[in-house]
Formats: structure tokens, C-alpha cells, sequence
């Protein structure tokens, strides 16, 4: 895998070429700074010189050929960070024929010219984790974003970002593989078999491919001694297995009921995975003390729930219970229309659990970080941190804040003041003009399309509207 | 099949298999076929230039001399051109599925999803078009139209099989394959119910696929040797076999993308798994012209024009002025919207322009069933500014080399007979098709229905 990803960085490279946009020189003046991970600051500027921030104090001098941006009144936080995201995917999200795909990899797919990521930008946003769905035990790996609209796919990517995969528990995978294809799982017993039994077909493979490239190396020092070895392939599901069991993988597990988290940290406990995430755990309240003692993360939704039966035993008061309980948690979207206004999810901490707001503010940007493995580069506003910076008209967790501006690495991506009319990459000639955003709400499970072909339907547009979680 | 056109077309295998090496030889061998040629025509070759009052003689299929001064043979059977014909090499279609089956339609998922046949997860690289192709009107009117020979692939999913170049002479759709496989297709399309059943899905069984290949390559390898010892009977599997020309670079993949992601798509599993590709479709490619060319990636662009918004054909049509009027009501928005639609056509109708302007070898492909569409696309072509020589190469010499094919695709000694004759300047309006040579095979075109 090594291969592969040093191929897509050096690809990134060859190509970004194309449009790439320099960052800019910026001073951003006197405004009220939420640094997140240290004090908020008032009447205080930020420096950012290419790409990254590089002094943050009171009355700083403007260097030479810097864009100055008067903030007073204003707040600049750091850019907000999305953990769960199907933004940006092309041509499937969920390869759901066989319930362990680890070797797909959203990298493969990521479509920079979805306008959903502008408004991502319009909400703040700057960096996205995108996710295989949740019809596979072991689904594919995912990919981190930088919201770098304009630029091609391999422009978007977070260089460096340490790979991630996709686990899902529960309903989805049983419904998908059990009910619709009648093999296993059909039931969370039958998941934890999954998940074990890949895992030590996993180790299997690790050594017998680790004994044949022994072997071969051995035969090709010395022929004559040693006899040729019968050839075992490279497998990329296998080697992707063997990533997680190495660690070098961190998984995000799509989970809602405490019985089945609990499962999982007990099977990665036995299999030495350390660094996960559970995504959703609507029921993770209910073992929050289990959760710390293994180190476990979570990435979950302010406020919903009751879209499927394993899902009805929810509060909104998790995100404080997980935080008074010293867990790592964030608050994604999930959803296209959800991540333009992720300050107002981050709010509802706030408002249910009385967190406090720094608390709430870093559920969606230093923790989402932190369980992506970037939090060394991005997440809050330190010196020598990616400028990825959004400045807003009030305190964002207001209900009546604006996004104004939004940096990724120190390039305005999103200035509300020069907002086009039209802010599509690509127009088709023969396309409709579609005026507006007619989305709002949430409207379906994304991690469930490309699924629906079992039950009936033939497009999963059409199933959307009547198939809800 | 007659004894002649038997042994003509044998005698064309081993042309193309081995014409490199015995030209002179081979075409010793034909003496006992009649010849024939055209005297008195105007010649253009495939780089454009022209000889007036020319002749060209060929025999047993292949052209035996073209020019000024050319000697007929006692035993050429002659038409005379009258000094107002115009002749050109025959188009070569650089990929079409003419006469093949349409892929296969999946209602229902295979058995066990996870783990389908080949066939069933369209992984067919080991399909030849000559085991599926079927005698249709098509290749009739593809002669009608001044082609002279086609790439034949097949329909499918991701691996749908292998491409063959095939003459139009009439015996020859159903058995005159001429030589081995020029490539094989890779496309992102998926099927449904079995994997892969997405892009990504498809991306990842292309890079196993080469795992598995190399693998069993080496496992064959090894038991063949006898040597080793503790080496079980390696199991035979026609799709890993097929896929071992590709990873040997000995033929390429006639990759099939047409926007800039779908092409960068292609050069990532290119710079993984190593492989020399033809690029089809490439519809929208001008973005990416300078790496297509830098990688040496010949094209074969499809003939489509590209599709005008509603707004824009009704502007052409109808100049009352209550359309103008409702132009002027406009929002911002939605004329801003048009100029971008506008600015998008323009672009797209310069594709072939800017890869052509790059020095990539751009060759064709039409693969649709109508004619008429197809002189529509070349009319808009001609209309656009592309010139006489730049759609001459397009449809002959370069859709031949960008395949591989060396001996069609022009008007020289020793090359293959295709021949298209028209009444006037090729590409120009009126212009006929009078006569096509196929393989050394003529028709007239008045004569093919």
C-alpha cells in the first residue's frame, strides 16, 4: 500500500500543477480569536504567511506584500472539521456485495467538482473525512480533504493524512448481507464473526505472503540451495486487514447500541487495534466509562435519532456525558446540508448538556482532528499550524453568526462579500439551470446508497424518498 | 467462403503478422492474383499532400505502386478516374462494437455477491470479437461511407475483451481477422448485484487482477520449469492469461475516459500497475493534454459533437424577436449561467484543437449506427475550422497508428489495399463516395444495398 500511496502523492504533485492558487500572505486584525486549544483572545491578529500561521498577538506589524483583513467585532475560529462526510463521492459510495471491501478507497473517487463542498466552505468548513457507507463489516478506506474547491481531485487531498478505514455494526450490514444476500451476517453475532474471522485470515495471509517473499528472496541469493517457492499474490483486502492489525489504519466504526461498541473494543482489545472512532453510537452514554478505560473515541450527532429501531434509545444530551466522561468526541454532519451550519450541532452541546462552549467548539475541530490522525496540523489556531481559519460575524456558536470568510492553508476559499451567482466548477452545455439549494434536513441514510437494488428498487435516487434509516 | 478470398485473406494474416520482415517476398507471392488500379485520379495521402494525374495499383490487397509514372500491369483490370476523382486511403474507425452483442443486463444479484464469475463481474479480457461477431448493415454502410476497415471490440463492463481490426470486405467481417489482438478495453463501468459494483470497487479489481496475474504467471512459470519441487498443478484461468500481454506493456488497454478526473484516474492505475494505454472517448480531455502527450498516450477521440442547451438551438432557429425579448428578461444569474454553457460548447467543440495543437497522435472513433450522424459531426467539424488534412489523418493514418496498426491508414506500396474514392474533395459538401477498397476487395457503393 505503500506503493499506492506514494503513487497518488506523487500524481498529486504532477497535476496540481493545473489550477493550483498560491497561498496568500495574510494579517488578519484585531479580532476575537478562538484558538480552541489555548485561550480565546480579544482585539488580537494573526499572521499567516504560506499557508501557515505564524504569529498570533496584539498590534502585529503587516509584513511586506500581506493581505490585511480588519476582523474587528469579528471571530476567527479554526476552520471546522467533518469526521463523517459523503461529500465529494462519485459513482458509490457503499460497494456493498460483499460485507469485507477493505481494499476500496474513497481516494480512488473523490469528485472535486461537487458544489456541496463550496457549501461546506460557506459553513466554515475546511477539512472533510469521507466515507465508504455502512452496508460492510469492513468497508472501504476513507479519505481526508482539504476543501480546496477548484482544485482537482488530487488537489484536495490532506497530505499526509494518516489512512482511515470504515467498520459498520448493526443493522445495515445484517440487512444488506444477511436479508439480501443470505450470507452472514445476519445477525451482530454473525458481525463479530466478521470481524474476527477477517482479521485471522488477515494474519494468515501476513505470514504465509511474509514466508513466500522469505523464500524467494532466499532462492534468488542462492538457487541451487534453496528451490523456488510456490508464488502466494499480493492481496490488497488482505494487506489492508493486516494495516489495521499494524496499526497504521484508524478505524471509524459506524455503532448505535452499547452492546455491540462494547463487542468491538473487546475484539480490537484481543487483536491489538488501538486508535478508533465509534461513528454515531447514538447508545455511547450508556458505556461512556468503558469507552475511556480502552481509549476509544467518538464522533456522533447532536440530536438524532429514532430513523431506525436501533436507534431509538438516544439523548441529546450524549455529547455532555461523553465529555464529563474525558472522551475524545466530535459532532459530524453525515449530511450535505447539515455541514454548512455544524457550529449550530456543536451549539446543542451547549444548550442541553451546559458544556462549555470551548468544549463544544472542540467537538468540531480539534477532536474531529485528533481521531483523524491531523491534529498535529490543524484543529486550532497555533503558530505553526495550517492556516485553515473561519472568520465569523459573531460568536459561531450564535444562532445568528455568519460564516464571512473561510482559509484552507492560507488561500480564501469562501469570501461571503464575493459570493458569485454562479459558483459551479463545471457547467454541462446541455445541463439544466437549477435554481438554489432545494435541499434541508436530512432526507436519507447516506451511508446506505447503492444498497437499494436489493430490495426492489432499481435506482437508489428513487429509493431515497421512501427508504429512510 | 470462395478459394480466392480463402487465400487472400490467409495471405493477409501472414502479411500482417510477418509483413515486416518478407515484404518483398509476400508480394512475390501475389503475382497470380489479378491486379487493379485507378488511373487518372487525384491522390491524397494521408499527410495531405496530393498527386494530380495519378495512379495507384494494387494486387492480391496490397497496394503495389502509387504516383505520377506508374506502370499498369498487363493485368490490371483499370478505371479510369478521368482526372476528377478523388482518391484517399479508407477510413479506419479507430474503435467501434459494430456487429457484436450488446452487453449483458443483470436483474438480479449473483449468487453469492462477494464472489461472482467472471463473466457475471464483466471481467471478460479473455473475449475476442471474432468468437461474437455478426454479418449486420452496419459494415455495408461503414464501406458506403468511405471506410475501409474498423477496431472491433466488445460490449461489457470493466474488462469487456479484446480489440481486433477488422477489413469490411464482406468475408472477411465474419473470418478475416487480420492478426493478433491490438488491446484490450478497460472502462469504469461496473455491474450490478456482484463485485464490483462501484467506481472504487473497480479500481481496487483492476489492481488485484495484476496481483493475481503476476502470480499466476510466476506459478505457471515455475511448474513448467519442472524443477521445483513442493510446486502444485497450477489451475488454468483464462482472464489472469489474457491480462499478461497488458502487464508486459506487449499490447495496451484502449482506456475509455473522457472528462479530466476520469483520465487522471486512468494515469494513477497506469502508475501503479504499468501498463501502455490508448486513450478512447477523451471528449473533454483538452484540460489534460500536456500530461497525455507527455506520457506518450496516442487518442482516439469519439465523434460526437457535443449537446446544446435548449436555449441555444431556439436562438438559432427562430430569430423573432419575442425571443430576444425574453433573452433581455433574463436574470444575472441565469444569463450568466448561458454565457458559462456557451463558453463550455466552445471549449468542447475545440477538443480535438487543443489536443491536436499538444502533438498527440489523435486518431477516431465512431461508434454510432447512423451515418448521417456521423457527417454531421464532421460537417460541424469543418464548420469549426478543422481543416481538410487535419480529419484526413484523423480517420487514416492516425486511428491506425494510435492502434498499433502499421500497414493501413495510407496510400503507399506494400500497404494494405483501402482505398476511398469520392466524386470531389473529401469532407467537402456533395461530396460522394464512388468506390471503396476493403482489403484489396472493391465495391461499388451504388451496388451495396
Amino acid at each position: 500500500m505503500k506503493t499506492l500511496f506514494s503513487s497518488i502523492i506523487t500524481l498529486c504533485f504532477l497535476i496540481s500543477g493545473l489550477h493550483t492558487v498560491s497561498a496568500q500572505h495574510l494579517h488578519i486584525k484585531n479580532a476575537t480569536v478562538l484558538t480552541i486549544t489555548g485561550d480565546d483572545l480579544e482585539e488580537t491578529d494573526i499572521i499567516v504567511r504560506d499557508g501557515i500561521i505564524r504569529e498570533i498577538g496584539k498590534n502585529l506589524t503587516t509584513p511586506r506584500n500581506t493581505e490585511v483583513i480588519d476582523a474587528t467585532g469579528k471571530f476567527v475560529m479554526p476552520g471546522i472539521i467533518d469526521a463523517h462526510s459523503h461529500l465529494a463521492i462519485t459513482r458509490g459510495i457503499n460497494e456493498a456485495t460483499h460485507p469485507v471491501t477493505a481494499e476500496v478507497s474513497m481516494y480512488d473517487v473523490v469528485n472535486a467538482y461537487d458544489v456541496g463542498i463550496y457549501r461546506a466552505l460557506a459553513g466554515g468548513v475546511t477539512t472533510i473525512h469521507i466515507m465508504h457507507g455502512s452496508a460492510n463489516v469492513i468497508g472501504g478506506q476513507g479519505a481526508t480533504l482539504k476543501l480546496h474547491y477548484g482544485e482537482d481531485a488530487a488537489g484536495l487531498n490532506f497530505p499526509n493524512a494518516p489512512r482511515t478505514i470504515k467498520f459498520a455494526l448493526g443493522e445495515n450490514p445484517t440487512r444488506v448481507h444477511g436479508q439480501g444476500f443470505g450470507v452472514v451476517p445476519r445477525t451482530r453475532m454473525g458481525v463479530e464473526q466478521i470481524v474476527r474471522s477477517y482479521f485471522d485470515a488477515a494474519l494468515d495471509y501476513q505470514r504465509n505472503r511474509n514466508a513466500y517473499l522469505e523464500a524467494k528472496r532466499r532462492h534468488e541469493q542462492n538457487p541451487r540451495r534453496n528451490p523456488a517457492p510456490q508464488p502466494v499474490a499480493r492481496n490488497l483486502r488482505m494487506e489492508t486487514l493486516v494495516d489495521i492489525l499494524e496499526g497504521n489504519i484508524l478505524v471509524h466504526a459506524h455503532s448505535y447500541r452499547s452492546d455491540e461498541i462494547l463487542m468491538l473494543m473487546r475484539v480490537f482489545e484481543e487483536y491489538g487495534v488501538k486508535n478508533y472512532t465509534f461513528q454515531h453510537a447514538n447508545e455511547a452514554f450508556k458505556v461512556a466509562p468503558e469507552l475511556y478505560k480502552h481509549g476509544a473515541m467518538t464522533s456522533i450527532f447532536s440530536d438524532w435519532w429514532a430513523y431506525k429501531f436501533e436507534v431509538y434509545y438516544s439523548t441529546a444530551y450524549t455529547s455532555a456525558i461523553l465529555e464529563q466522561n474525558g472522551i475524545i468526541n466530535s459532532i459530524n454532519s453525515d449530511s450535505p446540508e447539515l455541514i454548512r451550519h455544524l457550529n449550530h450541532e456543536a451549539a446543542k452541546a451547549v444548550k442541553y448538556g451546559g458544556i462549555s462552549e470551548n468544549a463544544a467548539l472542540r467537538m468540531i475541530t480539534i477532536n474531529p482532528a485528533i481521531q483523524l490522525g491531523i491534529a498535529d496540523r490543524t484543529g486550532s489556531i497555533e503558530v505553526g499550524k495550517h492556516a485553515d481559519l473561519a472568520l465569523w460575524s459573531h460568536h459561531p456558536l450564535s444562532i445568528y453568526s455568519i460564516a464571512e470568510m473561510t482559509f484552507v492553508d492560507g488561500i480564501k476559499r469562501f469570501d461571503r462579500n464575493e459570493d458569485p451567482d454562479d459558483i459551479r466548477l463545471i457547467v454541462s452545455p446541455d445541463s439544466d439551470f437549477v435554481d438554489g439549494f432545494f435541499e434541508s434536513g436530512r432526507h436519507h441514510d447516506a451511508c446506505m446508497q447503492d444498497v437499494f437494488f436489493l430490495f426492489g428498487g432499481t435506482s437508489n435516487q428513487n429509493v431515497h424518498h421512501h427508504h429512510h434509516h | 467462403m470462395n478459394i480466392i478470398t480463402g487465400m487472400m485473406s490467409k495471405a493477409l494474416f501472414v502479411l500482417f503478422v510477418f509483413g515486416f520482415v518478407w515484404p518483398l517476398k509476400l508480394q512475390a507471392q501475389n503475382t497470380e492474383l489479378p491486379a487493379r488500379a485507378f488511373t487518372n485520379v487525384i491522390i491524397h495521402t494521408a499527410d495531405g499532400s496530393v498527386i494530380e494525374q495519378g495512379s495507384i495499383v494494387w494486387r492480391g490487397g496490397v497496394i503495389e505502386s502509387v504516383g505520377r509514372n506508374v506502370s499498369i500491369p498487363f493485368d490490371a483490370r483499370v478505371i479510369d478516374g478521368g482526372d476528377s476523382l478523388h482518391v484517399y486511403p479508407g477510413f479506419i474507425n479507430g474503435f467501434a462494437t459494430w456487429g457484436t452483442p450488446e452487453r449483458e443486463r443483470f436483474r438480479t444479484p449473483a449468487p453469492i455477491p462477494g464472489f461472482p464469475e467472471y463473466a457475471r463481474a464483466g471481467i471478460q479480457p479473455d473475449r475476442h470479437p471474432v468468437q461474437l461477431i455478426e454479418d449486420r448493415p452496419i459494415f455495408k454502410e461503414a464501406l458506403k461511407n468511405g471506410f475501409s476497415a474498423t477496431n472491433i471490440g466488445l460490449s461489457g463492463y470493466m474488462l469487456p475483451g479484446q480489440i481486433a481490426h477488422f477489413p469490411l470486405a464482406d468475408t472477411d467481417i465474419k473470418h478475416g481477422i487480420m492478426g493478433s489482438p491490438l488491446g484490450q478495453s478497460f472502462q469504469f463501468e461496473f455491474v450490478q448485484g456482484a463485485y464490483p459494483s462501484t467506481l472504487m470497487g473497480v479500481m481496487a479489481r483492476l489492481r488485484q487482477l495484476f496481483f493475481d496475474a503476476e502470480a499466476y504467471r510466476s506459478h505457471h512459470a515455475l511448474f513448467a520449469s519442472g524443477s521445483a519441487q513442493g510446486i502444485s498443478v497450477p489451475a488454468k484461468d483464462d482472464v489472469l492469461e489474457a491480462l499478461i500481454p497488458i502487464k508486459n506493456k506487449q499490447i495496451p488497454y484502449f482506456a475509455f475516459a473522457d472528462n479530466p478526473a476520469d483520465i487522471l484516474r486512468m494515469f494513477r492505475l497506469q502508475d501503479e500497475l504499468g501498463f501502455n494505454m490508448v486513450l478512447v472517448g477523451a471528449t473533454q480531455a483538452a484540460p489534460m493534454a500536456s500530461e497525455i502527450k507527455r506520457r506518450g498516450i496516442p487518442v482516439l477521440v469519439r465523434l460526437e459533437l457535443p449537446k446544446k442547451p435548449d436555449w441555444m438551438k431556439e436562438a438559432k432557429s427562430e430569430k423573432d424577436e419575442e425571443a430576444t425579448l425574453e433573452v433581455e428578461a433574463l436574470s444575472a444569474e441565469v444569463a450568466n449561467f448561458r454565457a458559462r454553457q456557451a463558453e463550455e460548447f466552445e471549449s468542447r467543440m475545440n477538443n480535438i484543437r487543443t489536443l491536436l495543437d499538444a502533438g498527440i497522435m489523435v486518431g477516431a472513433t465512431w461508434n454510432g449506427t447512423r451515418f448521417n450522424e456521423f457527417h454531421n459531426v464532421i460537417n460541424a467539424l469543418v464548420e469549426h475550422g478543422y481543416t481538410h488534412d487535419e480529419l484526413l489523418a484523423m480517420l487514416t493514418i492516425n486511428s491506425a497508428r494510435a492502434t498499433g496498426l502499421s500497414r493501413v491508414g495510407d496510400l503507399k506500396p506494400g500497404m494494405i489495399a483501402n482505398i476511398a474514392v469520392f466524386s470531389d474533395k473529401a469532407f467537402s459538401k456533395g461530396t460522394k463516395v464512388l468506390y471503396t477498397v476493403s482489403a484489396g476487395k472493391m465495391y461499388n457503393t451504388e451496388n451495396l444495398d
